[in-house]
């Protein structure tokens, strides 16, 4: 097995982008990253993507985005793994790089939420991910999921809804230094409490915000990556767990299982533990999943994720530094696209390329990206060669 | 949804049907056709008692006030 190495970033900004189609924002990602890796074109395309079906009419995407970017030929498919798809697909182009089937490997996440007519039909997409006959079924949105878990978590624990708070002000607080980000301004505690509800305990400020977006990455062995560009950055681990999609399924629906093993296996590859991570790009898509990943991954106790947040330890000069770009819920969620989003920001944070959030002495980080309520969970490590 | 995935799970929803592993004893609710647990295909059926079961969490969504208008004249 060969050690693969990330040589070129791209990203749009995330947002409502009315005047840009599905195609096109995958494009502009692609093409940053061809030129950041010094690339006409890769020898495969992964393109992950979650709703282009449902939202957009359009399934078939890879070879519409490959045609599009001018790299018609190319071998290219869509791998969809709800909103981890995007961190799937850069699994896929880590097997194929790694596996000496491929040299280069170009990744794209895209997602286009916004040709939804309504935020009903979006919902409904996104309903898609958790299990269609047992729970969708009965109208539970992602929202609804997670306001089960959430208020399952705070009568478990003792807490109350403002002890989340601080996973959505530091959020916001990361995303006012990042000019890709959906919501770059700060919130405060205050505004926490009175934001609307949208499945009780779950309000607004629990929810990341549904958005358009692309991003990509281009994957070489390493051992070439010096040939190409100065500053790769090395994949020590790449890991995916599963786990029953439906929350009354799981053994205990306060442990995500799926992601304790992902992050274990990864550990285990990279030959690392938590202590020696030095960021975290968290799926925080609610507020609840935030404190669920952080326990499962071993950064905090069971029961304990939410004191993380509450004593400082996830600000970009804390213990464990998360959501270091304003993670999902400040720079936004493009779903299909959020986990190829992580990895593109942990690869400027590697490079020491992340301006004013730029987490210091940062060696080794760690992203974990979340299909469903955990049904699908992909953790991926990087590391400064 | 089309009627007929209604129709495959109704004996499940409407009799609240789980199965009970008959190797490892584990209460499968909803049913399935293999255990998760130790993959034994034989399955006994149940039907969940209400009085067994607790409530573990419960989400209310927020819906829009109806406004007040007059009824439509034909």
């Amino acid at each position: 097995m060969r050690d693969v190495s990330i040589i070129g970033i791209g990203q749009t900004k995330v947002g409502e982008h009315w005047d840009k189609s599905l195609r096109q924002l995958a494009l502009e990602a692609i093409s940053a990253a061809l030129s950041d890796a010094g690339l006409e074109r890769a020898d495969v395309l992964y393109v992950g993507n979650m709703l282009s079906g449902k939202v957009s009419a359009q399934e078939h995407v890879a070879a519409l985005i490959a045609d599009f970017a001018a790299l018609r030929g190319i071998e290219a498919v869509k791998v969809e793994a709800a909103e981890s798809s995007g961190a799937a697909a850069v699994r896929l182009g880590y097997l194929a790089v790694a596996g000496g089937l491929a040299d280069t490997a170009l990744v794209c996440g895209v997602e286009k939420m916004t040709d939804a007519v309504s935020s009903a039909t979006a919902s409904a997409a996104l309903a898609m991910a958790a299990d269609s006959d047992y729970e969708a079924v009965h109208g539970l949105s992602p929202a609804a999921l997670n306001a089960l878990l959430m208020r399952r978590y705070m009568h478990e624990y003792g807490l109350k809804r403002e002890d989340f708070a601080p996973f959505t002000v530091h959020a916001h607080r990361n995303a006012t230094g990042n000019p890709y980000a959906m919501l770059p301004w700060p919130v405060t505690a205050e505004a926490f409490m009175k934001a609307p509800m949208i499945a009780d305990p779950i309000s607004l400020m629990d929810s990341a915000p549904l958005a358009d977006g692309a991003a990509a990455v281009v994957l070489c062995p390493s051992d070439r990556a010096h040939l190409l560009t100065g500053d790769a950055v090395r994949i020590v681990a790449s890991a995916v767990a599963t786990d029953a999609l439906a929350i009354h399924d799981r053994r205990d629906p306060l442990f995500m299982e799926a992601a304790y093993l992902s992050a274990q296996k990864a550990y285990q590859q990279a030959g690392v533990s938590p202590v020696d991570i030095d960021l975290f790009e968290v799926h925080d898509a609610f507020t609840i999943m935030a404190a669920l990943s952080l326990e499962a991954c071993g950064f905090a106790w069971r029961g304990e994720g939410v004191r993380l947040a509450q004593e400082g330890e996830i600000a970009l000069d804390g213990r464990i530094p998360i959501c270091t770009m304003g993670g999902l819920k400040a720079r936004g969620h493009p779903v299909g696209a959020t986990g190829v989003y992580q990895i593109v920001e942990l690869v400027q944070q590697l490079r020491g390329r992340a301006g004013a959030n730029q987490v210091r002495n940062a060696r080794l980080g760690m992203a974990q990206s979340i299909g469903g309520t955990g049904g699908t969970v992909i953790t991926h490590i990087l590391e400064v060669p | 949804m089309h009627i007929p995935r209604y129709w495959r799970v109704q004996n499940q929803r409407y009799n609240l049907a789980g199965e009970i592993c008959k190797q490892c004893g584990a209460r499968l609710f909803p049913p399935r056709d293999i255990c998760p647990g130790c993959r034994e295909l034989s399955l006994d059926p149940f039907a969940a008692d209400l009085s067994e079961l607790q409530v573990l969490g419960f989400q209310s969504e927020r819906i829009p006030q109806t406004v007040d208008l007059p009824p439509l004249r034909v």
